[in-house]
């Protein structure tokens, strides 16, 4: 384990050296952001620097990224992607330096041919993350036949990510870092672990795509569902999914009905259906909020309102300030405002001086009780200047009714 | 070449299922985790300080509640080098916090924190922040036996553990 760990740093160190000095095919990347809190009784609130190299060799492309947080040496990878042979290979491997830890290794093989797709997996999660040691193959197989869509995954200790799976996350506990890939190995050995067939592109009458998926693991049959999208109901405005999933002692039928609304202008508003007491009957339909947005001339001037708090929610810069209900913003690990109702932005965006751009972004929250003016919660102000192609110059700030929360500055270094 | 393709991919299919089916024989186990309540080291910078408790592998429905010892006098939270005042306890992934107290106890904390909205499987359920004491060595630590947890339909969730360990997956 020491021993991986000093050739991933000794690599590292040795590509981030090589790069340094100028070596022709490394490309460079170090992003800088420290956070201070004037008012707290911690000055520096948070700091990270992200720190990429890649280098470029025969087709292919090898990388080394390394992430540091207020606390320490966070994460280690070192990934390669390129072609071999007939394959498009990725190779991922992932230390804890902070912890001296090897964390988690894939390997993908992915060709094309005569139009059917064929991908070989590989994992390994070590004894050192929750769950581990673990490692497992998987293989894909994707093809047409006769216009039906057919994906046939064969889990042998491993799975892949796809439409009901996410893949792996790995979670530095302490902080709630997170770094995620395809490759999910679930138990030492490769032995058979499940079979996944997804037969999928029928289109038959009312139902636009019927979809049946057979997943049958170890221990057994797992489950049987027929997904069918896009059921017309003979209303214009109203269409409906249906899901019905056999397991071995349960059926659950789904029903999802959604509302065919058209885009009116710069306004997206967002509708969603009660369901009554009575199962597969509805209540009513709900106005949860909307999304107002009209740009002019590299300004964009944005309102997001929550007219439906609790089950609507407005979601961090990060993940694009965007409407989102609660389900789905939990469902998609959004990180999201649970207290503001209502979002005010004004971007401005153009270009700096020799070949830069500049972008200045300003978000004001409002929020339920609070006792500000208009109730006003927070505000957001994120200046950047790019300053030529290679060199970006970030300062943001957070004010809220107790004061200056952080301020931040930033940069981020490309050559 | 198509024709091959389409073959091939049918072979392909019908020869994973049948490793799948022969699979089902159980010639495998594949091992159990079980439900882990995850509670990860105190993070100190400067005078604040930060705790970060999640949940891996939840059964089916997921964790809709959960509650830290069932009232003041009865805590499943201690703590030291914390000022308890200090204490802020925020819900993730959809978790309220609609009880709390860290202060009636000196060192000691109850709460109770409820999903109204899904089940979590796995993922960050609350963040306590709080201000260090002076020159104290802060721990925060859970009593696993005052602990208890229900998923989505109400039912109590058994056979769980405690962690610490230092990466989880979910």
């Amino acid at each position: 384990m020491t021993r991986r760990i000093f050739i991933a740093t000794m690599l590292s160190v040795a590509l981030t050296g090589l790069a340094l000095v100028g070596g022709a095919p490394f490309d460079v990347t170090w992003d800088v952001l420290l956070s201070l809190d004037p008012d707290g009784g911690t000055f520096v609130d948070a700091f990270q620097s992200i720190v990429e190299v890649d280098y470029t060799l025969s087709g292919f492309t090898g990388t080394s990224r390394s992430e540091f947080q207020e606390f320490g040496f966070l994460w280690q990878e070192l990934s390669a992607v390129g072609k071999l042979g007939a394959f498009d290979v990725r190779a991922d491997i992932l230390f804890g330096p902070s912890t001296g830890d090897y964390l988690y290794a894939q390997l993908i093989g992915e060709m094309a041919i005569g139009g059917a797709e064929i991908g070989v997996y590989y994992a390994q999660l070590s004894d050192a993350i929750l769950g581990g040691a673990a490692d497992g193959f998987a293989f894909r197989l994707a093809g047409s036949v006769g216009g039906l869509d057919i994906v046939s995954i064969t889990e042998l200790g491993a799975r892949i990510a796809d439409d009901d799976f996410d893949g792996i996350e790995i979670v530095h506990t302490a902080s709630g870092f997170s770094r995620s890939y395809a490759t999910d190995p679930v138990v030492p050995g490769q032995g058979f672990t499940g079979q996944k067939v997804t037969v999928g592109g029928l289109s038959v009458g009312c139902v636009d795509d019927v979809e049946t998926t057979l997943y049958v693991t170890c221990a057994g049959f797992d489950e049987l569902s027929f997904a069918l999208s896009g059921i017309d109901s003979g209303l214009s405005w109203l269409a409906y999914d249906l899901e019905v999933a056999f397991a071995v002692q349960t059926k659950t039928v789904t029903v999802t009905p959604r509302l065919l609304v058209a885009e009116v202008l710069c306004l997206t508003p967002m509708f969603g259906i009660m369901p009554a007491s009575a199962t597969f009957s509805l209540d009513g339909i709900v106005l949860g909020g909307f999304d107002l947005t009209y740009s002019w001339n590299g300004v964009t001037l944005r309102d997001v309102t929550v007219l439906d708090p609790g089950r609507y929610v407005i979601t961090t810069p990060a993940y694009g300030s965007a409407l989102e209900s609660l389900a789905d913003a939990i469902d998609g690990g959004h990180a999201y405002y649970a207290d503001y109702w209502e979002l005010l932005s004004l971007l401005i965006d153009g270009e700096a001086c020799c070949g830069g751009r500049y972008a200045l972004r300003i978000d004001t929250y409002f929020e339920q009780g609070a006792g500000g003016i208009f109730g006003w919660g927070m505000t957001e102000v994120e200046g950047t200047v790019g300053i030529g192609r290679a060199t970006e110059l970030t300062l943001a700030l957070q004010l809220d009714a107790g004061g200056l929360e952080t301020l931040s500055i930033g940069f981020g270094l490309t050559w | 070449m198509k024709r091959r393709a389409r073959w091939a991919t049918l072979g392909a299919i019908g020869l994973g299922l049948a490793v799948g089916l022969a699979g089902c024989i159980g010639f495998w186990q594949t091992a159990v985790q079980p439900p882990t309540l995850i509670v990860g080291p105190v993070m100190v910078t400067g005078t604040e300080g930060y705790v970060v408790v999640s949940v891996a592998d939840m059964p089916d429905g997921g964790l809709a509640s959960i509650q830290f010892g069932s009232s003041p006098g009865n805590e499943a939270i201690t703590f030291t080098g914390i000022e308890g005042a200090s204490i802020v306890c925020e819900g993730k992934n959809g978790f309220v916090v609609p009880a709390e107290d860290y202060t009636t106890t000196p060192g000691k904390g109850v709460l109770i924190a409820v999903n109204g909205t899904t089940g979590i499987l796995g993922g960050e359920i609350l963040r306590f922040t709080f201000t260090v004491t002076p020159g104290g060595n802060p721990t925060f630590t859970v009593d696993e036996a005052k602990v208890t947890m229900a998923d989505d339909s109400n039912e109590f969730i058994t056979g769980w553990d405690l962690s610490d360990a230092e990466y989880h997956t979910r």
